[in-house]
C-alpha cells in the first residue's frame, strides 16, 4: 500500500536507523535528505548511507534512491538487489564533499574522488585514466568563469 | 601477462553465465503469452549481452591478452587510497560479497578466467547503474532548459507576497508541467491544478509524477469523472474544471486546497470563465489561498484587466523553426454551391506524396492532419489508407473524442523504423493531446464548433474557419521535437481574414445549465449581474432562464431568481436538468433501476459504435435489441443483455463486438448508474441499501469481496505500470485494424476466468448476484411498467417534444421530419432506433380527416444541427401524453385542446375528451403529490394509484381506441404565459404547485393527508356536480362500492339486530 516507501525499509542492514517510517505514524521521520553535487549542482532528495543489498555492497556510504523508473518490487520479504536502486553519488574520499556519479564530476579509482581533487592530485593517477575528467572539469571552469 | 583463448572462454562461459546471471525461477526465457518479457528478464538479458560484448571486444581488440590480474588482494594503495596499479577492478564501485572467491561448483574454471568474468559482470552492473543515472541527468537537463525554468524562484517568491499570480507562456514553455512542481518543491501540499480536458489531467499527472520521480506513488494524482489516483499522500491534484466547480457546491471555500492553479484559461471555456469569477471572489474570503492563472500570451490583457495588480510572469514559448507552406485548395474558394459538399481527400494525399518525395524514409518524423469533423477524418483516412497500403511507408491513425480510449491511445505508440505515422485529428490535438515526434502538420484550416442558436433551442455543429490563434497553435505542433513544416491548405489572404481568437464559449453556447449551477451555489449569485470576465449576451442568458422555468426548476412567479423545490433537488444532482428530473421522478414511481440506466445512457455516447452503422451484418444482427418505443428502451434492452452476458455467460466481449457495441460505454453506464444511485442516496431520495441487501453481513461474502478487491488492486497497479511502456505499431495495421490484436487477445482471455481484466473484475465486484438479478428482472419491462417509464422520461425531457409532419410518410429510408416548438422541420436522426428499425411505429395511418388512434409525438434528448437539424435520443409517445407534462393546456370546447400554445388535439367526441382530461388531471395530481412527498422526505406516498391511472389512460388509447387529430401551431409564442389548465368557461385550474404542497407538507405534516383527501373529495364532488361530465372511473367504482354497501345493508342490519 505504500508505493513510495523505499524498499530498503524491509532490509535490516541497510538504513535501519532511518527506515522507521511507517504510514500512519504520528511522527514520520523523514529519511530523505537533500543531495547536491558540489560541482554540477545537481539536486535531488534521496537517502544516504551504506547500501548493502543481496548481490553486494558499496564500500562507503552513498547517496541513493529507489529506482524511480521501475515499479517497486512487490516482494517485500526478499532482500532487494542493486537493480532496485539508483545511485546518485557519494562523498569525495579526499574532501568529503558530495559529488554525483557523472563522468565530469567524479572518478572512482579505488575510492571516490571529485574532479577538483583529481585535478589537484593529478600526478598520482594514471594519466590515461584522468584525461577525460580533467578536460571536462577544465571546460566547465572555463564556462563558468 | 595473462591470456585467454576463445576456446577456453567458450568452454566455460555457459557455467559462468549460469552462475552470475541465473534465470529467474519460474519464468521461461520466451516471456509470456504476448511474447513480452518481464522487466527482470529483460534486465538479465541486457547484462548477458553486455558481458558477451565485453569478451568479444577483448578478443578482437586485445587479442585475448591483458596485464590485469583482476585480484584486489594484490593491489597496493597510497595515502589517499589511490591504487598503485591500473587494474580494472579498481574502477568498480559496487562489489559482490564474495568477490574473488570461487565457488566450489566452479572449481574447474581457471581462477583468472573466473575473476575476469566476475569483473565483466561488475562492469555490466555498473553500466546499468550509469545508464539510470544518465536518464535522470537527462531529465533534469531537459527541465532546466525549459524557458520557464529561469523564472522558477521568481514565481515562488512572487507567490509569497501576492495572492494572485498570472503566468503567461506559449506552447513549449513548460508551464503546465513545471509550475506545479515548483510549488511542491516550495513546500505547498494542497495544490489543485485544473484542466479543461480529462485527457490532459491524466497525461499531466503522469508526466509530473515521472519528473518528480514519483511515478509509482500517489503524491501527484489526477481526478476525473470516474477515476482518481488520489490518496492521502496526494499533494498535487490535476482535476477537470467541472469537478472543481462541483467541489465548490459542497465546500464553497475549497478548504482542502491552499493553491489553485487554473490552467489554459485563455481557452475561455464556460466553466473556466465561471471559476475565474468565483475564485476572484473567493480570494477575498480566504486570504491564505493562492491563485495562479496560467494562459497563453494571446489575450493576456483580458486577464490582467480582470485581476488588477496581480503580477504577471511572461515566458516565451519554445519551438523549433517551422516552415509554413501555403497550398490553397480549390474546394475552399468556391464553397458557396451547396451545403452538402464533401471533403476532397486528394490534396491531403498529395502532401503525403510530397513528403515522401522530399524526405528520405530514414529521417524520422510523423505527420498530423487537422480536419474539422469525424466524417471528414473517416473519408480522408480511407483514401490515405489505400496509398499507405501501396507504399508501406505510412500508418494511418485517427484521433477524435468518439473513439474508445484504447483507440485513442494508439496515436502515442511509435511507428517502426522507416515508417511514419499519419494522425488525422480534430482540434483535440491542437491543445489537449500532445503527440511527440510530429514533424509535418497539414492544416485544413477548418474546425467544427457547436454553437447554440438563440431562439431555436438548437445546438448547431457548424464548420468554421479557425482563428489565427488556433492556426498558429496547429502550426506549433510541428516544432516540438525538431524543426518542422506546416502545410496550410488555404491561402495567406485567407489567413489574414481569419479572426484573431476563437470565440469564447460563453458567447457560443446555451447558458441554462451554467445559470442553474450559479444559482444553486447559494452564494446569492445572479448570472445577469455576475461580474464575468466577459459579459454574456443578455438575450441568451434570458433564454436560458426561460428554459429553466419551462423545466420547472426555476420559479416563474418571482423576480429574484429562486429555485423551485424540484429545482433545488435537481441542482444537487450533478447532471443535466432532464436527467436529474428523470432520476427524481424515477424515485417517485419506484422505477429507479430502469431510470438509472436510461439517464446514464443519456449522459454518455450511444453504445453503438459509429463504425457499426455502416456494417450491414451488424445492423441486422442487433435488430432484435432495438425497441419500437425508442432509443431509451433500446438502451435498456442492450444494457440488460450485456449484464447477463457479463455475469452468466462470460462472453460479453464477443457479444459486444458482434453487435457493434463499444463495451467501454457500457462500463461507463454501469459506473454512472452506481454514481447516480449514490447521488440519490446522498440527497435522501432513496434509502441506502442495508447490509443484508448488499450481502455485507455475510462473512463468507465479505471474504470473497476482500479477495476480489485485492485482486482488483493488484491488477490495476500492474496495468498502470504496464501502460508506461511505449509500444511499437504494426506497420500493416491502420486505424481500422489497430485493435485486432487486442480483440483477439481479449477473446482468448475471456475463455479463462482467471485472466479477467480490470474492468471485468471491477464490474463483477460491484454487481453481486443480487444486483444482476435485479437488473435482469427490472429491465425486462412489462407493458404496464413501460407506460409509467415513458411518462417519466417525457416529464424529464419536457419541453423537448416534437410534432410529426402530416404529409411525411414514415417508412424505411425516408427522411423523417418532426417539428419542435422553436425549430420546424428537424429530422429524426437516422441512427436512432426509430429511424433505423421501426419507422412504421410512428406512422399514424390517419384517415383523410386526420383522425387516428395512433398519433404519436416524439420526445427527444438533443436537437443537434450538423448537415441537417436532427433530433437525437428519440422516444415517441402517444400524443395524449403531452397533456401529462405540459405547462399550459387550453380546453377550447370539450373537443379541442391546445397544449403549450403549440400542439392542438382534436377529439371526436366530448366524452372522449372529458374522460381523457379527467385521467390526465388525476395523473398530474398524483405525480405532483408524489414529487412533493419525495422532496420533503415523506414516505406516505404510494405510486400504486399513479400507475393505475397511467394504465387506465393507456387503455383508453389502446383498447377504447380514442381517435384524435393533431395540428401544429406554426408560430408558437417563445415565452409561455398563463400557465395552468384553462377550462372553456374561462376558469384556470392552476393545479396544486409542487412548492405549495412541499410547504404544506413541511408546515403541518400531521394534518396534510386529511387535507389532501378532503381536497380529493372536493374535486370528485365538483366533477359529479358537472352534468356534462361523464362518470369517472373513481365515481363508477365508488358507486359500485356504494351499491355493494347497499346490498350489504341487510346483512349489517341483521347483525345489528342480532346485537341489539
Amino acid at each position: 500500500m505504500s508505493d513510495e516507501q523505499p524498499s530498503t525499509s524491509s532490509s535490516k542492514d541497510s538504513i535501519t536507523e532511518k527506515s522507521s517510517e511507517k504510514p500512519g505514524d504520528e511522527q514520520m521521520i523523514d529519511p530523505f535528505i537533500d543531495f547536491e553535487c558540489h560541482i554540477c549542482k545537481m539536486k535531488e532528495k534521496c537517502l544516504f548511507g551504506e547500501l548493502k543489498v543481496a548481490d553486494g555492497s558499496y564500500d562507503s556510504p552513498v547517496y541513493f534512491m529507489r529506482d524511480p523508473f521501475k515499479p517497486p518490487s512487490r516482494d517485500r520479504i526478499k532482500k532487494p538487489f542493486l537493480d532496485e536502486f539508483l545511485i546518485l553519488g557519494a562523498p569525495c574520499s579526499v574532501c568529503s564533499q558530495p559529488v554525483c556519479m557523472s563522468d565530469g564530476c567524479s572518478l572512482f579509482f579505488g575510492a571516490n574522488f571529485c574532479a577538483p581533487c583529481v585535478s589537484r592530485e593529478r600526478r598520482r593517477f594514471p594519466s590515461q585514466l584522468i584525461r577525460g575528467i580533467i578536460t571536462k572539469s577544465e571546460a566547465k571552469q572555463h564556462n563558468t568563469v | 601477462m595473462y591470456s585467454l583463448t576463445q576456446d577456453e572462454y567458450e568452454k566455460h562461459r555457459g557455467a559462468l553465465f549460469r552462475h552470475f546471471l541465473p534465470d529467474e525461477p519460474g519464468t521461461s526465457r520466451d516471456g509470456n503469452r504476448r511474447g513480452e518479457k518481464t522487466a527482470a528478464q529483460e534486465l538479465t538479458e541486457t547484462k548477458r549481452k553486455s558481458i558477451q560484448s565485453y569478451f568479444n571486444r577483448f578478443f578482437r581488440e586485445r587479442k585475448g591478452e591483458t596485464n590485469d590480474h583482476f585480484d584486489l588482494n594484490r593491489v597496493k594503495y597510497d595515502d589517499l587510497g589511490i591504487p598503485q596499479d591500473a587494474g580494472g577492478l579498481n574502477r568498480i564501485r559496487f562489489k559482490g560479497e564474495n568477490l574473488g572467491i570461487i565457488p566450489t561448483q566452479l572449481n574447474h574454471v581457471p581462477p583468472w578466467l573466473y575473476r575476469h568474468f566476475e569483473y565483466a559482470y561488475h562492469v555490466a552492473l555498473q553500466f546499468n547503474q550509469h545508464q539510470k543515472f544518465q536518464k535522470l541527468q537527462k531529465l533534469r537537463k531537459l527541465q532546466k532548459e525549459l524557458p520557464i525554468a529561469e523564472r522558477a524562484t521568481e514565481i515562488v517568491e512572487l507567490l509569497k507576497t501576492n495572492q494572485v499570480l498570472i503566468v503567461a507562456g506559449d506552447t513549449g514553455c513548460g508551464k503546465s508541467t513545471q509550475v506545479p512542481q515548483y510549488l511542491l518543491k516550495a513546500g505547498y501540499t494542497g495544490v489543485a491544478c485544473t484542466q479543461p480536458r480529462r485527457i490532459a489531467c491524466t497525461a499531466l499527472a503522469r508526466r509530473v509524477a515521472f519528473e518528480t520521480l514519483n511515478q509509482y506513488g500517489s503524491e501527484v494524482a489526477f481526478q476525473i469523472r470516474f477515476e482518481t489516483t488520489k490518496s492521502q499522500r496526494t499533494k498535487l491534484l490535476f482535476l477537470t474544471e467541472g469537478l472543481l466547480l462541483r467541489q465548490m457546491e459542497k465546500d464553497s471555500l475549497l478548504e482542502k486546497y491552499n493553491v489553485i492553479i487554473l490552467d489554459e484559461v485563455h481557452e475561455r471555456h464556460l466553466t473556466s470563465d465561471l471559476l475565474i469569477g468565483l475564485l476572484r471572489d473567493l480570494c477575498t474570503k480566504r486570504e491564505d489561498l493562492k491563485l495562479i492563472l496560467m494562459s497563453a500570451t494571446i489575450n493576456l490583457d483580458l486577464f490582467k484587466g480582470y485581476f488588477e495588480g496581480a503580477p504577471v510572469v511572461q515566458v516565451p514559448g519554445r519551438l523549433f523553426p517551422i516552415d509554413v507552406r501555403w497550398h490553397p485548395i480549390k474546394q475552399f474558394i468556391d464553397q458557396s454551391e451547396k451545403k452538402t459538399h464533401k471533403i476532397d481527400p486528394e490534396p491531403y494525399l498529395r502532401i503525403l506524396e510530397l513528403i515522401d518525395k522530399q524526405f528520405p524514409s530514414t529521417q524520422r518524423g510523423d505527420a498530423l492532419i487537422f480536419l474539422n469533423g469525424v466524417a471528414e477524418i473517416s473519408m480522408v483516412a480511407e483514401h490515405l489508407k489505400n496509398y499507405a497500403e501501396q507504399t508501406n511507408g505510412w500508418i494511418i491513425l485517427m484521433l477524435h473524442s468518439t473513439l474508445s480510449v484504447e483507440e485513442q491511445d494508439k496515436v502515442f505508440d511509435q511507428a517502426p523504423q522507416g515508417v511514419r505515422k499519419c494522425i488525422l485529428s480534430t482540434n483535440v490535438a491542437e491543445t489537449s493531446v500532445t503527440i511527440d515526434g510530429i514533424r509535418f502538420v497539414i492544416d485544413s484550416g477548418k474546425v467544427n464548433l457547436i454553437k447554440h442558436e438563440p431562439g431555436t433551442g438548437t445546438q448547431k455543429l457548424t464548420e468554421f474557419w479557425v482563428s489565427k490563434a488556433s492556426a498558429n497553435q496547429r502550426k506549433g505542433r510541428a516544432g516540438r521535437t525538431g524543426p518542422g513544416i506546416c502545410y496550410r491548405l488555404y491561402s495567406q489572404e485567407q489567413f489574414e481574414k481569419m479572426e484573431d481568437f476563437t470565440q469564447s464559449e460563453i458567447n457560443r453556447v446555451s447558458l441554462q445549465e451554467m445559470s442553474l449551477k450559479m444559482i444553486s451555489l447559494n452564494l446569492g449569485l445572479d448570472p445577469r449581474t455576475f461580474p464575468f470576465i466577459e459579459k454574456p449576451s443578455e438575450d441568451v442568458l434570458n433564454e436560458g432562464l426561460e428554459t429553466l422555468k419551462f423545466q420547472r426548476v426555476l420559479r416563474s412567479d418571482r423576480d429574484i431568481l429562486t429555485l423551485t423545490a424540484l429545482g433545488n433537488m435537481v441542482s444537487k444532482l450533478p447532471v443535466d436538468v432532464p436527467i436529474a428530473k428523470m432520476l427524481v421522478y424515477g424515485c417517485v414511481v419506484d422505477e429507479l433501476e430502469v431510470m438509472l440506466t436510461v439517464s446514464a445512457g443519456l449522459s454518455v455516447q450511444s453504445p453503438f459504435t459509429n463504425r457499426s452503422y455502416r456494417e450491414l451484418e451488424i445492423v441486422e444482427k442487433r435488430a432484435s435489441l432495438t425497441s419500437p418505443m425508442g432509443d431509451p428502451f433500446t438502451l435498456i434492452a442492450v444494457f440488460r443483455e450485456w449484464v447477463l452476458q457479463k455475469a452468466f455467460e462470460g462472453t460479453a466481449r464477443r457479444w459486444t463486438m458482434e453487435n457493434g457495441i463499444d463495451e467501454h460505454r457500457l462500463y461507463e453506464i454501469s459506473k454512472l448508474r452506481s454514481q447516480y444511485r449514490q447521488i440519490l442516496e446522498d440527497a435522501g431520495l432513496v434509502e441506502k441499501a442495508s447490509a443484508a441487501e448488499t450481502g455485507e453481513d455475510d462473512s463468507r461474502q465479505r471474504r470473497i469481496d476482500q479477495g476480489e478487491k485485492r485482486k482488483l488492486f493488484d491488477l490495476k497497479r500492474s496495468q498502470r505500470n504496464n501502460d508506461r511502456r511505449q509500444k511499437v505499431l504494426n506497420a500493416n495495421k491502420h486505424f481500422d485494424k489497430i485493435l485486432e490484436d487486442k480483440e483477439e487477445e481479449d477473446l482468448e482471455a475471456e475463455k479463462d476466468p482467471l485472466k479477467a481484466d480490470v474492468k471485468t473484475v471491477e464490474f463483477l465486484l460491484s454487481h453481486k448476484q443480487r444486483d444482476v438479478e435485479t437488473i435482469r428482472k427490472t429491465h425486462k419491462i412489462s407493458r404496464r411498467t413501460a407506460e409509467v417509464v415513458r411518462v417519466i422520461i417525457s416529464a424529464g425531457l419536457y419541453p423537448n417534444f416534437s410534432i410529426l409532419d402530416p404529409v411525411n410518410k414514415y417508412g424505411y429510408g425516408q427522411e423523417m421530419f418532426a417539428h419542435t416548438r422553436l425549430k420546424p422541420f428537424t429530422q429524426i436522426h437516422p441512427n436512432s432506433s426509430i429511424a433505423q428499425y421501426h419507422p412504421e411505429s410512428i406512422d399514424p395511418r390517419q384517415s383523410s380527416d386526420g383522425f387516428s388512434r395512433l398519433h404519436q409525438i416524439p420526445f427527444y434528448g438533443l436537437l443537434l444541427e450538423t448537415t441537417k437539424p436532427y433530433i437525437c435520443n428519440v422516444m415517441p409517445v402517444p400524443a395524449i401524453y403531452s397533456l401529462l407534462v405540459a405547462q399550459k393546456i387550453v380546453i377550447e370546447d370539450w373537443k379541442e385542446l391546445i397544449v403549450d400554445d403549440f400542439l392542438e388535439l382534436k377529439f371526436k367526441s366530448t366524452e372522449d375528451c372529458r374522460s381523457v382530461i379527467l385521467d390526465v388531471k388525476e395523473i398530474r395530481y398524483e405525480l405532483t403529490k408524489g414529487l412533493a412527498s419525495k422532496l420533503v422526505g415523506e414516505d406516505g406516498f404510494s405510486s400504486r394509484r399513479l400507475t393505475k391511472y397511467i394504465d387506465l389512460l393507456n387503455q383508453s388509447i389502446v383498447e377504447k381506441g380514442i381517435k384524435l387529430a393533431i395540428k401544429r401551431n406554426v408560430h408558437p409564442p417563445k415565452v409561455l404565459t398563463g400557465i395552468g389548465i384553462h377550462s372553456p368557461d374561462g376558469g384556470i385550474d392552476k393545479e396544486e404547485d409542487v412548492d405549495d404542497l412541499v410547504q404544506r407538507f413541511e408546515k403541518n405534516q400531521p394534518d396534510d393527508r386529511d387535507d389532501v383527501e378532503a381536497e380529493e373529495q372536493k374535486v370528485m364532488e365538483e366533477l359529479r356536480a358537472d352534468i356534462m361530465c361523464p362518470p369517472t372511473r373513481d365515481m363508477v367504482e365508488e358507486e359500485e362500492k356504494m351499491e355493494k354497501k347497499k346490498k350489504e345493508v341487510p346483512k349489517e342490519s341483521y347483525y345489528e339486530k342480532n346485537q341489539s
